[in-house]
């Protein structure tokens, strides 16, 4: 247990640099129009975010490339760059969905590579592919229509909770190096949601934050999922965590449920966002249960 | 002779010639044999003592000819510490990243024999990382069993340092220098 209250200290001036970054790129800007509000919102976590995963894993060993780099290599920069075109007014919106659909198309692929050349058929490999692709672009369609209509507070909140829930699963389950992938996006997000909470920009420009942020939560939970989550005794246990790690962001929308109308948009938002957090609190209970039967067949400490 | 006596004698040459020649290839080509094989690792824990382990999934082939060689294949995945939990972690990303890097594989690059067995030059390829080794592979013996299988036996001992294969995390409690010991046997193809 120390020894995980030190990871997570380790990983707080992530935090610092995002909330630094966002505050410095964002307060007191009004981003109704977009532009260069807007793009400073993201480009603060997205850069906070680039920071951090390379801290973690290092410039790619060309020798020896696994997922965590092409995380690094691949989906961070598609992100950004469909974020970046998103926050240019005036860019066609074909052109953007686009944009959103190669890259949820291109996620599963780029991080499956050694499931796809050792583990999957190709049947299986078409079926999973596919279905994540379709996953990612669903959730993120989803998400970005939450944003457009209701802004981006309550968004970045579930978005990093969902990314420490999935942080938290992966230490549970199995691999300290992945959880910290996973834990030093949460702290980025969370340095970023506190920095500008009295933001306007914050309620403006959502589109470009969950055009940044979802792949990269997908792909960190892809990432988590397929190569570090070891929840083997019960055998559904790892897909139903990933599962409600998946849709946990779109609880959300509970809060848009008509009898739910009369109340304050703040009052609303904090119901959504509880929703989300029982979703993440069910996901984070079924892992330390795995974790807890795999400690008493085998004792707590192996190191 | 007649002409069909003639092809005769010239088929039945033609079919010794290559029986023979086959033999004689033959001869020099082995299969490492798992159930007799083993690959075994040693490594400080918290420089308190040696910690051990083995890999059950072992394949390889000999060649003792003059163009002799010797390559092995190990699934990562097999790692065996008698700690399922410890096991569980060692296969996930912090160490083996075994679904990523299923495999574990030595071919050499030169191997030249002498008294006590041969001098291996090879890579070593694990996590991904291929890099060049040396190493004296000792001839234990020589044996037919009882099945009529004719059996050479080899082992052999030499360390890396599981760093230059990228496998850096958790050095301050777990070693660096992982001390292996190959033994097998191998049976004459």
């Amino acid at each position: 247990m120390t020894e995980l209250v030190w990871i997570v200290i380790d990983l707080l001036p992530l935090g610092a640099i995002s909330a630094a970054l966002a505050w410095g790129l964002v307060r007191n800007k009004d981003s109704r129009q977009g532009g260069l509000p807007a793009i400073g919102w993201f480009m603060s976590i997205g850069l906070a975010t680039l920071i951090g995963l390379l801290s973690l894993t290092g410039l790619p060993p060309w020798k020896s490339i696994e997922s965590k780099h092409w995380l690094v290599m691949a989906v961070v920069p598609a992100a950004f760059f469909v974020a970046l075109i998103g926050s240019i007014p005036k860019t066609p919106k074909v052109l953007t969905w686009l944009l959103r659909v190669l890259v949820a198309a291109g996620v599963a692929p780029v991080l499956m590579q050694p499931m796809v050349r050792y583990n999957w058929s190709v049947s299986e490999a078409a079926g999973w592919l596919g279905g994540l692709g379709a996953t990612i672009l669903a959730v993120w369609i989803l998400m970005h229509l939450y944003t457009v209509r209701y802004g981006g507070r309550a968004p970045l909140f579930v978005i990093g909770a969902t990314a420490a829930g999935v942080a938290a699963c992966t230490f549970a389950s199995g691999s300290i190096t992945a959880g910290q992938l996973t834990g030093s996006f949460a702290v980025v997000l969370g340095g970023a949601w506190l920095a500008t909470s009295r933001s306007k920009t914050c309620t403006h420009a959502g589109p470009a934050l969950t055009d940044l942020t979802i792949p990269l939560l997908l792909g960190l939970l892809i990432n988590s999922w397929a190569y570090s989550w070891q929840m083997q005794h019960e055998p559904w246990a790892s897909r139903v965590v990933a599962i409600l790690l998946v849709v946990a962001p779109l609880g959300l929308w509970a809060d848009r449920l008509p009898w739910l109308k009369r109340l304050s948009s703040t009052r609303q938002a904090v119901l959504g966002s509880a929703v989300s957090l029982s979703l993440i609190a069910v996901a984070l209970s079924i892992a330390g249960y795995e974790a807890y039967l795999r400690a008493q067949a085998t004792g707590p400490s192996y190191y | 002779m007649t002409h069909v006596s003639k092809y005769l004698a010239m088929l039945t040459a033609v079919v010794i010639t290559v029986g023979a020649g086959g033999a004689i290839a033959s001869a020099d080509q082995w299969k490492v044999d798992p159930d007799h094989s083993a690959i075994v690792f040693s490594i400080s824990h918290l420089d308190t003592s040696n910690q051990h382990g083995r890999f059950n999934e072992i394949a390889g082939s000999v060649n003792t000819g003059e163009q002799a060689s010797f390559g092995f294949t190990v699934q990562a995945a097999s790692v065996d510490t008698n700690n399922a939990k410890r096991d569980d972690h060692l296969r996930g990303p912090d160490f083996f990243n075994a679904k990523q890097f299923p495999t574990i594989t030595f071919e050499s690059t030169e191997a030249t024999a002498n008294e006590a067995g041969y001098a291996l030059t090879g890579n070593i390829t694990l996590h991904g990382v291929t890099n060049p080794i040396t190493v004296q592979m000792v001839k234990v013996g020589e044996a037919d069993d009882p099945w009529g299988k004719h059996r050479v036996g080899f082992e052999s001992s030499f360390t890396v340092n599981r760093s230059d294969f990228g496998m850096d995390n958790m050095l301050e409690m777990v070693g660096d220098e992982v001390t292996l010991t190959v033994s097998f046997e191998a049976i004459r193809q």
